[in-house]
C-alpha cells in the first residue's frame, strides 16, 4: 500500500496546489446559496427543493467531471512529457500500481469534493425548508414529496407476446416479410416494441387495468404507499392539453377501495396517496385509469397513452432520504470513477490534449446517448411500419413526400441500427442519472450502486483499462520526445 | 566462483524510426555496445554531446527498449522489481516535482521505496544536510537555483541506500566547490562499497573519480578500459613534479644528451592527459566519419556575419538618395543624388561627400542624418 499511496498522494497533491478544487468548491459554494435565494420553481417548497437539488447535482457533475477529465488525461502525459517518470519508473513499483495509484488519488480527491459539495447542497435544501414560514402544508407536500425515500414498483407488463406472434404470422401471409432484410429475431423484437405502441393507448370512455405484484403488504414504516403516475394525451394531431382521468384502485378480496377523478396536463406528472391497506396480502393491486377526456369545442376527444418507462409506478417508503441523497452522490462517484480511469488509460498512449478530446467526446456521447437512441429507434420502428403496414402504392407516396427511396432508406436504417449497437455499449449518463429519482423521491436501491459499479467501472473501465496499461508496459517513457 | 557483472550489455544497439512509417530510420544513438561494469568500481561513461551516453544508461535501465542486444542489471532485465530496489538514479536534469518541497520530495520518494516511517525522517534528515539543503527543506523546489535542484536530485537516488548509484552529469549546474563534493561523494560511495555508472562530458570529473572509462562516439565505444591503462603509452615514461622552467630545460637537455636529439619529448600538466587521449579519440573517429546522432565536428563559418545589417543599408540607401529605402540597392559610383529628399528629413547642411559612397569602400558616414531622423541627441 505504501507506494500506491504515495502516487495517490502525490497527485492529489498535484491537483490541490494548483488551486483548481478550490475553484469548483468556491463556484458551488456561491451557486448553491444564491440557488437556494432565487430559485422560485412552482413557488411551493417542495418545487424549489427540487430544483436547488437538480441545478446543484447537475453543476456539480459537470464541473467535477470536467476537472476529472482534465486531471485524468494531463496527469500522466504531463508527468512523461515533463520526465518525472524517468525517477518514477526506476523505483520499485510495477506501472499498473503506478496507473492504479494515479485512480486511486483522483477518486479520493473526487471523493472529498463530492463530500463537501453535497453537504453543502443539503444544507441549500433543507435551509431552503425552514425558509418559509407559515405555510406548514407546503412543508408537509415537501416532506412528502421529495424529503422521502421510496421503493418504486412497476406494473406488469400485459403479454404482447401471443399479439406479436400473429403479427408475424400476418406479415409472413401477406409476403410483406423480406427474409434477406430482416432476421427474424430483429423482427421479433421490433414488432414487440410495435404491438406494445399500439396495445397501450386509452381511447375515450374505456379503462385499463394495471396490475402489480409483490408489492410489500402494509407494516408500521409503510402504512400509506405513492401513486405515481405521468400520462401524454393527443386529440387527433394536436397535444392533449389538460385531460380529466379517473383512476380506480381494487384490493383482491374487498372490491373496490379508491376512485378518484382528477385532471392532468398532457405530459405531466401527478401523485396520489393512498392507505396500504389497499394492497392484498399477497402484495397485488389492481390499479385501472379511466379516459374521461371527452371532445372539447371541435376538438375530437383524447387518445390517452401511458409511456412505458415511467408512466405509473407505485412507491412505498423505504429508508431515508439522507440515505437516497448519499446514494446519489455515490453514484455520481461512480460516474466520476470511470472518467478518472478511463482518462488515465487512454492517456498511455494518446497525448493529453487529445485524450481530453477522446474523454470529452464519451462523456458527450454518454449524455445524449438516450436521446439519440431514442431518436435512431424511432427512425427504425417507422421503416417497420412502411414496410409492413402500408400497402405499395402508400409506400410510393410515403417515399416521395419524404424525399426518400427505398435505397437511402435501407442504408438509414441500417445505419440506425448500427448506431444503436454502437451506443448500446457506450456509457449512458442521462438515462442513469440519479438526480432524475432523487428530486421525486424514488429510492436508489444497493442493488443499482452494485449494477452500475459493474456496467461503469467493471465493464466499460474494466475493457479501457486493459487497454491502456497493456499500452503502458510498451511505452519507452524515456523517449527523448517523452 | 566468479563475481556476476552489476553492469552488463551486450551488443546493445538503439535506432529511432518513425513512429508511423518504421523503415525510415531517422537516429542511430547506439550500436552493438558491450561493456560490464564490475562491483564495487567507478565507471565512467565519456563522450561529446549526442553520443549515446544517455541512451545508454535509459537502454541499461528499461526506459527504452533496446532495438537488439541485452541490458542486465545485477543478472537480472531492467524492469525486475528487486532490483529496482538496489538502484539509485539521477537524470541528466533533476526533473523535480515543482509543486512540493526539498522535504516532500525526499519523502516521497522514501515512500516509492516502501520505508517506514522513521527510516524516511532519519535519511531525509541526513540527506538533506549531506547536500547543504536542511535550511531550506520547506521551500518549494520549483524556487530552487539549478545546483540546488541538482543536490536534491543527487539526494533522492541515495534514499534507498542503493547499491547500484547511476548518474547522468552529475556535475551538471554545480559550482566548482558543489562539483568537488559531488566528486567527493562519489569516492565515499564507492568506499561504502557501492558500485557507481556515471555519464559526462567533463574530463576532469572523470579523470578525478573513475577506475575505468567507456569513450563514446557516434554510439559506438571508441575505447574502453582503465583510465591508467589507456592512458600509459608503453615506451613513455612521466616524471611528476614540482619543477621550476630551469630544471625543466636541463633535465630536457640530459635526455637529449642519453637519448639522442631525435628523442620526443612531451611537456605538458598532467591533468591535461584524458583530455588529450579523449580529444585523439574523438578526432580519429571523426576522421573515420562515423557516424553521429549528436553534432559533428564543426565545418563552415558564420557567413551571416558578413551581411551588411538592416541599419547599415537603410544609411547607404538613404545616402544613395532615399528612393528605396525597403529594398537594398547595389550602389555606383555615380549614384544619383536627391538632395531635395535628404533635405527634408534634416536641418543640417550636407557635406560633399555624404551623399556619394564609391562602392567597394568602407562606407564614411556621417551619422548625423541617422540621428536627425532618430531624433537622437548627440
Amino acid at each position: 500500500m505504501g507506494p500506491l499511496w504515495a502516487i495517490a498522494r502525490n497527485t492529489i497533491l498535484m491537483t490541490v496546489r494548483r488551486r483548481a478544487p478550490l475553484v469548483l468548491v468556491l463556484f458551488v459554494v456561491i451557486a448553491a446559496p444564491a440557488l437556494s435565494f432565487f430559485a422560485e420553481g412552482d413557488s411551493t417548497i417542495a418545487g424549489r427543493m427540487k430544483i436547488i437539488l437538480t441545478y446543484n447535482f447537475t453543476i456539480i457533475s459537470a464541473l467535477l467531471m470536467v476537472l476529472m477529465l482534465l486531471l485524468s488525461a494531463t496527469s500522466l502525459d504531463s508527468e512523461i512529457r515533463g520526465k518525472q517518470m524517468l525517477l518514477l519508473d526506476v523505483k520499485p513499483i510495477t506501472r499498473w500500481k503506478l496507473l492504479l495509484g494515479k485512480w486511486l488519488g483522483m477518486i479520493l480527491l473526487s471523493g472529498w469534493l463530492l463530500l463537501i459539495m453535497g453537504v453543502m447542497t443539503y444544507a441549500a435544501v433543507m435551509f431552503n425548508a425552514r425558509m418559509v414560514r407559515g405555510a406548514p402544508e407546503q412543508l408537509l407536500e415537501a416532506n412528502r414529496q421529495v424529503l422521502v425515500s421510496r421503493r418504486s414498483f412497476r406494473p406488469e407488463m400485459p403479454d404482447v407476446e401471443r399479439e406479436i406472434a400473429l403479427f408475424e404470422a400476418q406479415l409472413k401471409q401477406e409476403g410483406k416479410l423480406d427474409a434477406s432484410k430482416w432476421d427474424g429475431k430483429k423482427i421479433r423484437e421490433q414488432a414487440r416494441e410495435y404491438v406494445r405502441m399500439n396495445l397501450w393507448p386509452i381511447p375515450y370512455g374505456a379503462g385499463r387495468g394495471f396490475s402489480f405484484k409483490n408489492l410489500p403488504p402494509p407494516g408500521q414504516r409503510n402504512a400509506a404507499f405513492t401513486v405515481r403516475y405521468k400520462v401524454h394525451g393527443s386529440r387527433g394531431s394536436e397535444g392533449g392539453g389538460w385531460l380529466n382521468l379517473g383512476w380506480q384502485l381494487t384490493h383482491p378480496d374487498s372490491g373496490v377501495v379508491y376512485s378518484e377523478e382528477t385532471t392532468l396536463k398532457s405530459g405531466n406528472s401527478k401523485e396520489f396517496e393512498m392507505d396500504a391497506q389497499a394492497i392484498g396480502a399477497d402484495g397485488s393491486l389492481e390499479v385501472i385509469l379511466f379516459n374521461l377526456s371527452g371532445p372539447e369545442g371541435d376538438k375530437p376527444p383524447a387518445m390517452l397513452n401511458v409511456p412505458l418507462s415511467d408512466g405509473l409506478e407505485v412507491l412505498v417508503p423505504s429508508g431515508s432520504f439522507e440515505g437516497n441523497f448519499a446514494r446519489a452522490l455515490f453514484l455520481l462517484w461512480i460516474r466520476l470513477a470511470m472518467i478518472a480511469g478511463i482518462g488515465i488509460a487512454v492517456s498511455t498512449f494518446l497525448s493529453g490534449p487529445i485524450a481530453a478530446f477522446f474523454v470529452l467526446g464519451l462523456l458527450a456521447v454518454g449524455l445524449c446517448n438516450s436521446f439519440v437512441s431514442g431518436v435512431a429507434e424511432s427512425g427504425a420502428r417507422k421503416f417497420l411500419r412502411t414496410q409492413t403496414e402500408l400497402s405499395p402504392e402508400a409506400q410510393k407516396k410515403e417515399a416521395e413526400k419524404t424525399g426518400w427511396d427505398k435505397t437511402t432508406e435501407f442504408v438509414s436504417q441500417g445505419f440506425d441500427a448500427g448506431l444503436l449497437n454502437f451506443l448500446r455499449v457506450m456509457p449512458d449518463f442521462d438515462k442513469t442519472d440519479p438526480v432524475a429519482d432523487l428530486v421525486v423521491g424514488r429510492e436508489i436501491t444497493y442493488g443499482r450502486l452494485l449494477w452500475r459499479m459493474f456496467i461503469e467501472l467493471g465493464l466499460h473501465l474494466g475493457i479501457v483499462a486493459a487497454l491502456g496499461v497493456n499500452a503502458f508496459y510498451r511505452r519507452e517513457v524515456g523517449l527523448p520526445t517523452g | 566462483m566468479p563475481v556476476l557483472p552489476v553492469i552488463q550489455t551486450y551488443e546493445l544497439t538503439k535506432e529511432y524510426r518513425h513512429p508511423l512509417f518504421p523503415w525510415l530510420m531517422r537516429a542511430r544513438a547506439l550500436s552493438h555496445l558491450t561493456l560490464a561494469v564490475e562491483p564495487g568500481e567507478i565507471f565512467g561513461l565519456l563522450g561529446p554531446n549526442g553520443s549515446g551516453k544517455s541512451t545508454t544508461i535509459k537502454l541499461i535501465l528499461g526506459l527504452i527498449f533496446p532495438t537488439s542486444g541485452q541490458a542486465a542489471i545485477f543478472g537480472q532485465r531492467p524492469d525486475d522489481q528487486e532490483v529496482k530496489s538496489r538502484i539509485g538514479f539521477l537524470p541528466e536534469e533533476s526533473y523535480l516535482y515543482r509543486f512540493l518541497s526539498a522535504e516532500e520530495t525526499l519523502d516521497f520518494y522514501g515512500r516509492i521505496f516502501g520505508l517506514s516511517r522513521q527510516d524516511r525522517k532519519k535519511r531525509v534528515e541526513s540527506l538533506l544536510n549531506l547536500t547543504g539543503l536542511w535550511s531550506e527543506r520547506e521551500r518549494p523546489v520549483i524556487e530552487f537555483s539549478k545546483g540546488m535542484q541538482r543536490r536534491i536530485g543527487i539526494a533522492q537516488s541515495l534514499i534507498n541506500d542503493p547499491d547500484l548509484v547511476i548518474f547522468d552529469e552529475p556535475t551538471t549546474g554545480l559550482d566548482p566547490i558543489g562539483t568537488r563534493e559531488i566528486k567527493d561523494l562519489i569516492l565515499y560511495l564507492r568506499d561504502k562499497g557501492k558500485t557507481i555508472f556515471m555519464s559526462s562530458h567533463l574530463l576532469a570529473d572523470v579523470e578525478d573519480v573513475c577506475d575505468r572509462v567507456a569513450i563514446l562516439y557516434g554510439g559506438r565505444a571508441q575505447a574502453i578500459g582503465r583510465i591508467h591503462d589507456l592512458l600509459s603509452a608503453e615506451k613513455l615514461t612521466q616524471i611528476t613534479a614540482e619543477l621550476e622552467p630551469e630544471t625543466v630545460e636541463e633535465i630536457e637537455e640530459l635526455i637529449r644528451e642519453r637519448e639522442g636529439e631525435d628523442t620526443e619529448i612531451k611537456i605538458s600538466p598532467p591533468q591535461e592527459r584524458l583530455e588529450q587521449f579523449f580529444l585523439r579519440v574523438v578526432n580519429e573517429a571523426r576522421q573515420r566519419r562515423d557516424e553521429t546522432s549528436g553534432a559533428a565536428a564543426s565545418t563552415g563559418s558564420l557567413d551571416f556575419m558578413d551581411e551588411p545589417k538592416p541599419e547599415e543599408t537603410l544609411l547607404r540607401n538613404l545616402a544613395a538618395g532615399g528612393k528605396e529605402i525597403a529594398t537594398p540597392v547595389e550602389l555606383s559610383d555615380e549614384a544619383p543624388t536627391d538632395a531635395g529628399l535628404l533635405d527634408k528629413f534634416t536641418v543640417q547642411e550636407k557635406s560633399e561627400n555624404e551623399t556619394v559612397i564609391p562602392s567597394g569602400k568602407k562606407p564614411d558616414v556621417d551619422h548625423s542624418v541617422l540621428d536627425s531622423l532618430t531624433r537622437k541627441e548627440e
